[in-house]
């Protein structure tokens, strides 16, 4: 009960604080506006235009002379979905290797001329690391029934051509076009086509980047997430300096006299501002939804699973405000509060992943081990799985647990220690 | 008289500073206990520890027989503290202001506002009550954060320095008050201050406390009499101990002490500087006007030159002087 009049009292007093206000809806209005301006397909990397809706789908077609290739690029082209944008096969590398490219369809030199003979042909779908799953099986799908469809066809066309030969060999029978016998024949192609289908589909993994090649992060698709933790992890200073405020107007004096245990009363600082703080992502996100489309600067989603997206919120503000009880425990000036809180923000914001990618700080060992002590690293990779993976809550379930954990370190070590004078 | 509060030789220590250096003193229940002292002698360490904020380094304390530490929270339940600085949201307004305080002792509810119309009532605040307090004088101010100790009916209420920055009419309202509050309802009250009228008009005990220990301790007018024919501070322009002996010596004069020379005084108080090459002698009579006589007398036969001479009233001030050699205020 303690807890909830603490929030009530600090919440009444922070919406009386017109800076305060500006704190928590301009300055992530200014963010969005700058991060998604930025990247312009930035928020969900699916950046739609009037004229085109469809997602594009990388394609190195290597064979180029080939009627069914073309045959097949325009299927797919047409299924519906996915525009096919072609690439010669060191561009795709290229893009690939610099994470620009998250997918890309091989069609083989020979798939023409073997499907002509009827020997069956393997299309690789050469998929990045990062990529999101959802979104790697969705494409599938498709060329799946497309290869499936092209194969049918080519069955077929090809039972006929044989029921055509056979006929060439034997002028003199009358029976050999009998109703009966062409449909058994249909229906055996048609079988198969589904049991030993013409093309099949294999996913494949991008060529190593050639040495010295500096793979490079696609900022658009990873700025976002890092970002909003950036900001989050904000709210730790601020839950310091609501303490140390009152530390300093003596209120704090008062509470300390009151029958509030120390628990209540660190929670009772906390919860306000995980409220404001989330008031915030939804507010970022509800702006990324609503108001980018309208601008045409693209589109903020949370991802596949809304759930796994509040939860992660959820834990990750409540990591960042049990961090600010810590830093009030440590920090005795204001100077000291700004410093820690610096430190924590930018030093462990690096590290874990907010500002430049994780996986590229994960070719340095001691980086990468060090990222993996920050909460931002756990707290990042789980946005990052679900806004651009797609991912659900049962993929993040580890993250969710560690970032737990920290929080319930930070509150307790941070409750024990800390002292009013 | 039931005891209200019993503290037994509570000390904190600072590192290797010693703020309070093993206090022990009682408060019956319905009592104003005066706790004087000047700024740093430890008055508020002394309130901090028994009100939970702090805790000792050692010794004990009970209210209303519980254990400070050990019954933190029941003891917390008993006692109101109203802290030296305005610990209320200015952007509260009054009435906010006690209703938060107020729940957070479990009030609420009927219960809750009618707390909230007595104290404001009692501090004389019913017709601002809505207004955010950031608009009120410093006086009305004060008068919210002491209300805000109130709110809940403490038996023991501890004031520490509640009139800093006031002025001169909301002073006598919050005298009023607290008169109010322990004549009408009986409430137990711990008054620090260091001023010694404000604790003469108030308390009917005291403590005096400097440097973290409590020198005196009695009622106010057994304190007085300690000074028995009063005090006088004289400024020589040479003092020996030769002197202070033969001055010792005379008629009336019960103790001579040659003080420290003064360096400095700022400017507004009322002491008179004794010069930089001056002398300070602290006579304690038996009989004050038959000793000054008789020490005038005494330093004219001998040329002595008087740089200043200062008769002290039998109060509390004197008698700090009289423990400590020097002022409340310094």
């Amino acid at each position: 009960m303690n807890i909830w009049n603490m929030t009530k009292k600090d919440l009444v007093v922070f919406f009386r604080d017109r800076g305060a206000l500006t704190w928590l809806f301009v300055l992530p209005l200014v963010f969005i506006f700058i991060f998604a301006g930025l990247g312009g397909r930035a928020m969900s990397g699916d950046s739609t235009s009037q004229e085109e809706k469809r997602t594009p789908l990388g394609v190195v077609n290597l064979d180029q002379s080939g009627a069914t290739a073309q045959l097949f690029l325009k299927a797919l082209d047409q299924a519906g979905g996915y525009r096919v944008v072609l690439y010669d096969q060191q561009n795709a590398e290229q893009l690939m290797n610099t994470a620009k490219l998250r997918r890309y369809l091989v069609i083989p030199p020979n798939f023409t001329p073997d499907l002509g003979q009827a020997k069956p042909v393997s299309l690789e779908l050469i998929v990045h690391p990062n990529a999101g799953e959802q979104g790697t099986q969705s494409i599938l799908q498709v060329i799946n029934g497309v290869a499936h469809d092209t194969s049918l066809e080519l069955q077929l066309l090809d039972g006929i051509r044989q029921m055509g030969e056979m006929q060439a060999a034997n002028p003199q029978s009358e029976q050999i076009f009998q109703a009966e016998k062409v449909m058994a024949q249909a229906k055996a192609q048609f079988e198969r086509s589904r049991g030993a289908p013409l093309i099949q589909v294999v996913q494949g993994l991008p060529q190593e980047p050639k040495e010295g090649e500096l793979e490079q992060a696609d900022l658009t698709q990873s700025m976002v997430p890092g970002i909003t933790v950036l900001f989050v992890f904000l709210a730790a200073q601020t839950v310091a300096r609501s303490i140390y405020e009152e530390k300093q107007a003596g209120s704090l004096r008062r509470l300390l006299a009151a029958p509030v245990r120390g628990w209540e009363l660190m929670a009772g600082k906390l919860l306000p501002i995980l409220i404001l703080t989330l008031i915030q992502i939804v507010f970022i996100f509800a702006v990324g939804a609503l108001l980018l489309p309208v601008l045409g600067i693209g589109r903020l989603g949370i991802g596949n699973d809304p759930l796994a997206w509040a939860v992660t919120s959820i834990l990750m503000a409540l990591c960042s405000t049990s961090l600010g009880i810590l830093i009030a425990a440590i920090a005795k000036t204001e100077g000291q509060i700004s410093g820690v809180s610096n430190v924590v923000l930018w030093v462990a914001g690096f590290l874990g992943g907010t500002l430049i990618p994780a996986f590229l700080l994960q070719q340095i060992p001691v980086l990468n081990f060090l990222s993996k002590l920050t909460p931002h690293f756990w707290a990042s990779s789980a946005y990052y799985d679900i806004l651009a993976r797609g991912k659900g809550l049962a993929d993040i379930l580890p993250n969710l647990g560690i970032l737990l954990g920290f929080a319930a370190v930070f509150f307790i070590i941070g409750q024990r220690r800390f002292r009013f004078e | 008289m039931t005891t209200i509060l019993e503290v037994e030789n509570l000390v904190k220590h600072y590192g290797n500073f010693q703020a309070v250096k093993g206090v022990s003193f009682t408060v019956e229940e319905g009592e104003v206990f005066g706790l004087l002292g000047p700024n740093g002698a430890g008055k508020t360490t002394v309130i901090s520890m028994l009100t939970g904020v702090i805790p000792p380094t050692s010794g004990t304390a009970r209210i209303g027989g519980r254990d400070i530490v050990r019954e933190a929270l029941e003891v917390k339940r008993m006692i109101g503290l109203v802290p030296q600085d305005l610990a209320i949201y200015p952007t509260l307004s009054a009435r906010a202001n006690l209703n938060y305080f107020g729940s957070l002792y479990g009030l609420k509810g009927k219960e809750l506002q009618e707390r909230v119309d007595d104290v404001l009532g009692i501090v004389a605040l019913t017709n601002r009550q809505k207004d955010a307090v950031e608009k009120f004088s410093g006086g009305m101010k004060r008068r919210v954060n002491i209300a805000a100790g109130l709110v809940h009916q403490p038996r023991l209420l501890f004031l520490d320095e509640p009139t800093v920055g006031v002025d001169p009419q909301s002073r006598n309202h919050i005298f009023e008050s607290v008169l109010k509050l322990n004549r009408e309802r009986g409430m137990s009250i711990i008054y620090t201050s260091h001023y010694m009228e404000e604790v003469e008009l108030l308390c009917n005990r005291v403590a005096i406390i400097d440097q973290g220990q409590i020198i005196a301790l009695d009622t106010i007018k057994n304190l007085i009499d300690m000074l028995g024919g009063g005090v006088i501070q004289i400024g020589l322009r040479q003092c020996d101990e030769a002197l202070r002996a033969q001055l010792q010596a005379l008629p009336a004069v019960k103790q001579a002490t040659l003080l420290a020379v003064p360096v400095a005084v700022p400017a507004g108080e009322d002491a008179q500087p004794a010069g930089p090459e001056s002398s300070l002698v602290k006579i304690e009579a038996e009989k004050g006007q038959q000793a000054i006589i008789n020490v005038i007398g005494f330093l004219n036969e001998r040329d002595i030159q008087i740089t200043s001479l200062e008769i002290l009233e039998p109060n509390l001030e004197s008698v700090f002087l009289h423990l400590t050699g020097k002022k409340l205020r310094e």
